[in-house]
This record gives C-alpha cells, sequence and structure tokens, in this order.
C-alpha cells in the first residue's frame, strides 16, 4: 500500500469508528477493538502509569463491552435521553509501529449535547491499529483530554 | 434575609427532615462556609499527597485559598495562598513542588514554611519594617492522623483527637489494609455537579438509592457474570443485606460496613501474594479482616473513605447549587502491582466521570437541586428507621441497612454547629 493510501486508510478507519459512536452503533464500535484491548483515558498528564496516575478510563475488551451494555440499559440515567455527539478529527499521523501494527495519533474535539447543555472534549488521541483478517482494529487506544486538569461531569464516549 | 438565631436554624432541621432551604438559600450556604467548614475540622490532604520536601498541593478552606507543603524537615505546613503585601495568591499550581514562593506581583519571596525570605527594594520600607512580621499567615489550627492533614479556622476549639473519635478506628483500618501500614495517594479524579455539597455526603451513607440509581450498572454486571473485571460491582445476593450494618457517631460522622457481602478487590484468594504480605505483618486472623474490610467512611463535613476500592473522597462546595469532588484513589504500600492496578481501575469505573457508577448520582444530584425549587413542598425526608437501633460497646448509634440515620446524624451536627455564632 502507498504513503498516501495508506494514510487515506488510516483516516477511513477513525471517521468509521466516530461514526459508529455518534450514532450510537456502540456494539459494532466494541467489536472494532482486538480481544487484547486497551482503552484508557489519564485524568492528568500524559503517561498514563497506572501506578502513579489516575484514569477517567482505563479497560479492557470485557470492560469495553460492559461500558456498551451499561450505556444501552433502559435504567442508565444519563442516557435517557442519551446525549449527542459529534467527533471533528484533524491532523491524522500515521507512523509504523510494532509487527506491521500502525500508531495514529489525531486531534479530536467531541461536542456534546444534552438537555440543553452543551460541553466540547477537545485532546489528543492515539489508536495502536492492527490487522486482523484484513481489517483494522484497535489494539489501544488512549485519550488525553486538554481539559483533564479540571473536573468533569459526564464523559461520552471518546 | 439574615439568619442568625439558634431558633431560625432550628425551625430548618427536624429530628428526621430538614427543609429544602438547606439547599437553596445562598444565604445559608455562607453561613455554612462561615460557621462550619470556617470552624470545625475540615480534611486538608493526605500526607502522601506530598511526599518530598518542597512538594505542595493547594486548596481551598471555606472559599478562602491554601496551601499544604512539606518544609524542608520534613514538617507539613498548610498557609494561606496571599502574599501580605497586596494580596496576590502566590502559587497558582494545583500541585508540584517548590523550593521557595514568589509572589508575581513584585517578587516577595516566601519559605516553604511560609517564612518571608526576600523582599526586593526593602529598604525602602522604613526602619521598623521586620521580614518576621510578614510571613505567610498560617491557618490557625492543623493536625492530623493517619496522614489525613486536617486544618481549622478558628483559634479554638475540640482537638482533632476529639473531634474524630471513632473515626480514627476506621481510618486505621483503611491505612492497616496495607502490608506495610500506608496508603499512597494518586492523582485525584475530579468531577462537578450543579447541586448542593451536603448530597454527596448523604449518597455515600445511602444503600438505599444503589438498587435504583445503579441499577444499569448492577444490572449489567449481572447479566455478565461475576468473572474478568470483578473489581467493579459486587453482586452479593439481597438476602445478604440484613447482614450489614450502618453507624452514628461523634460529631456528625458515620460508617457503612459492608461486612464482606459485596465483591472486594482485595479478596484475600485472588491476590495471594498481597494476603501473603498483609499475613505476615498482622497474622491470619487480623489480616483476613482487613483485607475483607469494605466501609464508606463518612467523617463530616467534607471526608469520604472507600476502604474497597480505596479511595478518599473530599467535598468542595463552591456554590449552593454547585459542588466539586476530588476522589483520590491510593495505592496500598507493599500490596502488588497488580492489586494497585486494579485498585486505580476500579475507582476509573467507578467514580470518575467517564465511569458508570458516580455519573447515575450526579444525574440525581442534579435532578434533586431543581426539585427543591419546588417551595410548595418544603421538606426533604429522613424517615427511615433502621433495624434493631441500639447503642453499641463503643459509644456508636448501629443499626441494621437499610435506614436513613446516618443523615440524620448529619444534621445534628449541621444544627450544633450553625447555632454557634
Amino acid at each position: 500500500m502507498s504513503r498516501e493510501s495508506l494514510q487515506h486508510d488510516v483516516e477511513q478507519f477513525l471517521f468509521h469508528e466516530a461514526e459508529l459512536i455518534d450514532h450510537r452503533r456502540l456494539d459494532e464500535w466494541a467489536d472494532l477493538f482486538t480481544d487484547d484491548a486497551l482503552y484508557s483515558a489519564p485524568n492528568a498528564g500524559e503517561e498514563g502509569d497506572p501506578l502513579h496516575e489516575g484514569f477517567i478510563i482505563y479497560e479492557d475488551r470485557r470492560g469495553i463491552t460492559e461500558r456498551v451494555r451499561r450505556l444501552q440499559h433502559p435504567a442508565a440515567l444519563t442516557q435517557v435521553p442519551p446525549p449527542r455527539t459529534r467527533h471533528m478529527i484533524a491532523n491524522v499521523v500515521a507512523r509504523d509501529g510494532d509487527n506491521g501494527d500502525r500508531v495514529v495519533t489525531s486531534n479530536q474535539v467531541v461536542y456534546f449535547a444534552r438537555q440543553g447543555r452543551e460541553v466540547q472534549y477537545p485532546g489528543s488521541w492515539e489508536h495502536v491499529l492492527t490487522r486482523v483478517e484484513d481489517q483494522w482494529r484497535i489494539k489501544r487506544k488512549k485519550i488525553v483530554l486538554l481539559t483533564n486538569d479540571r473536573a468533569m461531569s459526564q464523559v461520552p464516549v471518546l | 434575609m439574615a439568619i442568625a438565631t439558634r431558633s431560625a436554624f432550628g425551625a430548618l432541621v427536624n429530628e428526621d427532615a430538614v427543609h429544602r432551604r438547606l439547599y437553596t438559600d445562598s444565604n445559608i450556604f455562607a453561613e455554612e462556609m462561615r460557621r462550619i467548614f470556617g470552624r470545625t475540622w475540615v480534611f486538608i490532604g493526605h500526607e502522601s499527597e506530598v511526599p518530598n520536601p518542597g512538594d505542595f498541593k493547594t486548596g481551598d478552606l471555606a472559599g478562602q485559598p491554601t496551601i499544604m507543603v512539606r518544609h524542608a524537615n520534613g514538617e507539613i505546613h498548610v498557609l494561606f495562598n496571599r502574599c501580605r503585601h497586596r494580596g496576590a495568591m502566590v502559587c497558582a499550581h494545583a500541585t508540584g513542588n517548590a523550593s521557595y514562593f514568589q509572589c508575581p506581583y513584585h517578587a516577595w519571596v516566601y519559605k516553604t514554611n511560609g517564612d518571608l525570605a526576600l523582599v526586593p527594594n526593602v529598604e525602602l520600607f522604613g526602619s521598623d519594617f521586620q521580614l518576621a512580621d510578614w510571613g505567610l499567615v498560617h491557618v490557625p489550627r492543623v493536625d492530623s492522623y493517619g496522614g489525613f492533614v486536617f486544618a481549622s479556622l478558628s483559634p479554638e476549639g475540640i482537638s482533632l483527637d476529639e473531634h474524630l473519635g471513632r473515626a480514627k478506628h476506621y481510618i486505621d483500618v483503611m491505612v492497616g489494609r496495607a502490608p506495610f501500614g500506608a496508603i499512597q495517594a494518586t492523582q485525584a479524579l475530579r468531577y462537578e455537579y450543579p447541586g448542593n455539597w451536603k448530597f454527596q455526603i448523604e449518597n455515600m451513607s445511602d444503600n438505599y438509592h444503589a438498587t435504583y440509581v445503579h441499577a444499569s450498572a448492577f444490572g449489567v454486571r449481572a447479566d455478565m457474570g461475576q468473572n474478568g473485571a470483578a473489581h467493579v460491582f459486587g453482586n452479593a445476593p439481597n438476602n445478604q443485606e440484613q447482614a450489614r450494618i450502618e453507624r452514628s457517631f461523634g460529631h456528625g460522622h458515620g460508617v457503612l460496613d459492608y461486612q464482606g457481602t459485596r465483591l472486594l478487590v482485595t479478596e484475600p484468594d485472588r491476590y495471594p501474594a498481597y494476603f501473603a504480605a498483609l499475613r505476615e505483618r498482622r497474622g491470619e486472623a487480623r489480616a483476613r479482616e482487613l483485607a475483607r474490610t469494605d466501609l464508606h467512611v463518612m467523617i463530616y463535613p467534607n471526608l469520604i473513605l472507600h476502604t474497597n476500592y480505596n479511595h478518599y473522597r473530599v467535598i468542595r462546595p463552591l456554590a449552593v447549587d454547585h459542588t466539586e469532588i476530588n476522589t483520590y484513589p491510593c495505592r496500598l504500600v507493599g500490596a502488588p502491582d497488580e492489586v494497585n492496578e486494579a485498585l486505580v481501575a476500579a475507582s476509573a469505573l467507578h467514580v470518575s466521570p467517564a465511569g458508570r457508577v458516580q455519573v447515575d448520582d450526579l444525574e440525581a444530584f442534579s435532578r434533586v437541586q431543581r426539585g427543591l425549587a419546588v417551595e410548595a413542598a418544603e421538606w426533604v425526608l429522613f424517615k427511615m428507621r433502621g433495624v434493631d437501633e441500639h447503642v453499641n460497646e463503643y459509644g456508636e448509634l448501629e443499626c441494621r441497612f437499610l435506614s436513613e440515620m446516618i443523615p440524620r446524624g448529619y444534621y445534628r451536627e449541621w444544627l450544633r454547629l450553625m447555632s454557634q455564632e
């Protein structure tokens, strides 16, 4: 694959992932992750060492499934009505990772709207993508929010 | 509207109900800052947040900016974050390390014990100007127990020892669950909600709501079984709830004791290496008891300990209808990394603004705040009676789940504090 087409390919993957989240096709979103995936967001700083820092998100594939099922649960107070979100994606940079993986960094802003309230979540996204059966899958996803030094209340799927 | 008399506050607090104005009246909030947060022992921070000389953490006490800092000699000081010259905050960082604090405005320099060390053009301040007279002001009283540092804006009053009373025992338990007898705070998870500060401390002593507010977190957990990420919520069968105990004691404090009926991160069988390390220092029986302890400890007015996920939460009232919570997941010092990683993950799932549990509480709090705007219904109820309420051997009022006994204790203390001029 040429450099240009590879860039196009990973960008299309990020757009697809964002569309699944924003249209609440969350089961399909969870299926994008590999079985050994780690989905994380450090709550202060950028390193994300679980022994020294806290996390607002720190979960494995099972945790991602659990997150999705809870969001779809009819008794989830914060999801009835559900928030509406839109991911804006820019500055996508892809580089080679280990064993043919691609490390993709991007700047994203998630617009969150619910019951007349609007919040933005801007930050740096890092995906480690791996090829499984000729499809990109997410092995690692780490989000460092610019706002992770302040109090937040209801963070949507990032 | 002025409220200054005991009878005025007394009319707002009954034995088992409080008036809606406690949550909606900004004048009452201002009085709470003066009479509660401006007087009693208020939690400031844990010593492990500032482990090394020069480490500091800024915060506030009754709305007044403070710095908790470890001086070169290891002592911890709690200082007002206010230059003695024109009043600028001398430190604008949330946390960090400093060998001194320099005011950004006219560059006055203070040592980490608050002493004024340097004033530019000091010769122009007159011959009677003494650096020794103009150090950062110390918060009148500071004391600690088990590494938990408290401060009081009142120069007089009961000691921290007396204020904590039986709460010291529960602090001992939280710290004692670490093989090396110490906890290490990590960076705080921070969240906020558009509601009154008292909702959070009421909520932590309330096991009545959990079945309903957390139906989604519980329900998914039950569907997925108890393996895997079992460090979230236990699914103890309801018939075990009768084993759970509530206690109310001292100056508004309280405890929910789950008596090992929820899944525990530190379950002795899950992490044999952790349990072995604890057993080595504590002996089999005590180690088992400590590892299986599951408490919510409410230390009135602003500190909550959660021994299962091993974090402490600090309530920061910002306005009558705006509150910030800082939750500090703690490592158990001497426990294997996998245990500490599981504890951090458990807190992320439970109390993070991107988690599954606390977010639903926040939603409930915001709805309560809006509902309490209704003037036609004046009272907020705490009428639920616990089963077998009695005074135990430690002088604590004790009963079995479920009840609203602990918040009744909060409001007795609220009224006591608010009634003092």
